[in-house]
Parts: C-alpha cells; structure tokens; sequence
C-alpha cells in the first residue's frame, strides 16, 4: 500500500501453537506427496509413501521413516540410515510446513474477511523491520 | 474506504485502513475487522492498539510501492 495513503495501523499476532495447530494430517498429506514428487527431491528409485500415523504422518523415502506431527519433524534412526540425508530431509519438509502454516493462515484470514465483501489476494514482498519477506495482502473495499 | 490486511509469516497480520476516513472511523472498522477475524476463529494472542499512520508507527513497507515522507 501507499502508506503515506493509510489512515490507520493495527498489528495482530495468533502464537506458534495456534499456527501449527493448522497443519492437519489432512492439509498436510498432500503437500508433503507433492513436494516428494518433484525431481530431484528423492532419488531415483526410492520408494516413497506418505500416510496417515497416528495424530500425524508417516513419510518413508528409501531406507529413512520420518514422523509428522502438530507441525513438528522428527528422523526415526533405523540401521543403515544416513543421518545426513534424514537431517536435510527434515530441515526441507521443516521449512515447507513453515510455508504451509502460513499459506493456510493467509487462507483462514482471507475467509473471515470474505463476509465483509469480495476480497483481492496478491503475493507481495514487504520490507517488515529491516527484514525482506513474503507476504500475502488482502484488499477489500467498504 | 480501503482495508488492506498484510498476512506475514508467523501467524503475524499488519491491518491498514485507507481512503476518505476519519481516524475515529478507521478505529470503528479496524476493530470491527478484528472481531469478525476473532469470531471465525483467527485466535489472536495479542492485537495491539490501532495507531494513527502520522504518529510514525514502523510498519511493512511493500518493496517497489510508493513512500512518502518516510
């Protein structure tokens, strides 16, 4: 926005817990499948299957099982494992259940909103502090 | 009037009212936004007060928009 433009600024925050809190199994499963998909993600030949555990996921890709819950990645050591490899692995679905978190917020947000009227949706990059990040802006008008 | 809700990550929000309002209105329609978010169930851990734009409160600034004054 032009914020030499706005009248007024509010900020909200809702706590991590509430955040993860979004990355149901159900949310999940599918981002994580396609994210796997992708070349050169696993290698070739690796099985991979993605289900349901529990409260959580179940990701197997080769010889490494990892777990999903509430958001959280853990590496299940089994003889053979590469440890390296399930360390990267985790930091990379880590980071994208990161994005999922906030892809679904952004989502829930954008809901609310929709019984004040239509509401525009638009990926930005906003200088926030100093710090570069994404971000999603949603626009109505009343 | 124009209500722009900057979706950061880490479950943060920056919510910017626009256009031909007073700032008494700006409050009345920020805190209607908020109840409404509150009432779908975007659950809030803390909402701070709404802030006059001219009293200089640090907020994002979208790469490439336009800035005055600051």
């Amino acid at each position: 926005m032009p914020c030499n433009l706005a009248v007024s600024i509010t900020k909200a925050a809702v706590t991590e817990e509430r955040l993860r809190a979004l990355l149901t199994p159900e949310a999940v499963q599918p981002v994580i499948a396609a994210y796997l998909r992708q070349p050169g993600v696993v290698g070739a030949g690796e099985r991979v299957i993605v289900q349901r555990q529990g409260d959580g996921l179940a990701v197997t890709v080769g010889s490494l099982t990892l777990t999903i819950s509430g958001g959280q990645v853990q590496t299940r050591a089994t003889r053979g494992t590469n440890a390296t490899r399930a360390q990267e692995l985790a930091d990379a679905l880590s980071d994208l259940l990161a994005l999922a978190a906030d892809t679904r917020f952004a989502q829930q947000v954008r809901a609310a909103l929709a019984t004040f009227g239509t509401v525009a949706a638009q990926q930005v990059t906003v200088d926030n502090g100093g710090v570069t990040q994404a971000a999603t802006v949603l626009t109505l008008h009343i | 009037m124009e209500i722009k809700v900057y979706v950061l990550p880490g479950g943060t929000v920056q919510i910017f009212v626009d256009g031909q309002v007073s700032f008494a209105q700006a409050q009345q329609i920020t805190q209607a936004v908020i109840a409404q978010l509150q009432a779908s169930g975007v659950a809030f851990s803390a909402v701070g007060t709404v802030e006059q734009h001219k009293d200089g409160v640090t907020h994002v600034h979208v790469h490439g928009g336009v800035h005055v004054g600051h």
